[in-house]
């Protein structure tokens, strides 16, 4: 199975958790030397696990996560879609490039590794998407919350879609206390919905 | 998250569901809650939205 944005925070908790329950882990993230420590302790725990250095926000490098699990594995039958870049802004405020770049990672990262997990999961495989409560808009951080709405949406549309062929998608709306990587919030900030 | 990757989710599907202090909920978009206009009144100013748009 692939884990994107593995490398820390929830992802690292996915992946770690699924190794320890038999599942042989492809640790995605953009931060390499973090994920290879990841892949390398589930290693050291007896659990099957490789590192896959590359953004889900690229569609060749997405299509490329799948195919290293596909190399390493020999099939993809888990996805968990992790990744999530948060801000706040007032709308006023709003930052173009950085609304994008959330969209990148958030939703069109999330349809990427979708796509090509969708071209070759078989039946009996599942997909989970990382939403939130947020999805149904939160003032202040709505980049992130209609990112998050976005999500919710794919995932009731994929799961009718893909139901025919035996594949699952669901999404959890996680309450962690967890601060997203750099650049996200200060630790005092970082209990999100 | 481990049961909805497990065969023992084989039928669970298109589920949202959250995870908060220790407990789990099956959450949704919020939805209409009351209807505020009968269609005919608004004088066909709207579509109208065909069934079968919400599978
Ligand atoms: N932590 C919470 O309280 C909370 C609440 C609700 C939803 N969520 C969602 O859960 C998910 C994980 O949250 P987290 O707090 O663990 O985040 P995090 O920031 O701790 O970890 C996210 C990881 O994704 C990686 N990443 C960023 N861009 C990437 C890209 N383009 N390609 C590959 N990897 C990339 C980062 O390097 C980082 O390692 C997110 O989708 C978030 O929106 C978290």
């Amino acid at each position: 199975m692939v884990v994107t944005g593995a490398a820390q925070g929830l992802g690292r908790a996915f992946a770690e958790h699924a190794a320890r329950e038999g599942a042989a882990v492809v640790v995605n993230d953009v931060e390499g030397e973090l994920a290879e420590a990841v892949a390398a302790g589930i290693r050291g725990f007896g659990g099957r696990a490789s590192a896959s250095v590359r953004s889900v926000a690229a569609p060749e490098q997405a299509a490329a996560v799948i195919e290293d699990c596909l190399a390493a594995f020999g099939k993809v039958d888990g996805l968990v879609n992790n990744p999530g870049l948060r801000h706040e802004s007032p709308l006023a405020d709003e930052d173009p490039a950085r609304l994008k770049e959330l969209i990148e990672v958030n939703v069109l990262g999330t349809f990427h590794c979708a796509i090509n997990a969708a071209k070759v999961m078989r039946p009996g495989s599942s997909m989970v998407n990382l939403g939130s409560v947020s999805m149904v808009g939160q003032p202040g951080v709505t980049a992130y919350s209609a990112s998050k709405g976005a999500v919710a949406s794919m995932t009731v549309g994929w799961a009718v879609e893909l139901k025919s062929r035996g594949i699952r998608v669901n999404a959890i709306c996680p309450v962690a206390v967890t601060r997203m990587g750099p650049g996200g919030d200060p630790p005092e900030k970082s209990h999100r919905s | 998250m481990t049961h909805l990757l497990s065969d023992e989710s084989a039928d669970v599907t298109g589920q949202l569901i959250r995870f908060a202090n220790g407990r789990l909920f099956v959450i949704r978009q919020m939805g209409p809650k009351e209807d505020v206009a009968e269609f005919g009144a608004l004088g066909g100013a709207l579509e109208a939205p065909p069934a079968q748009r919400w599978l």
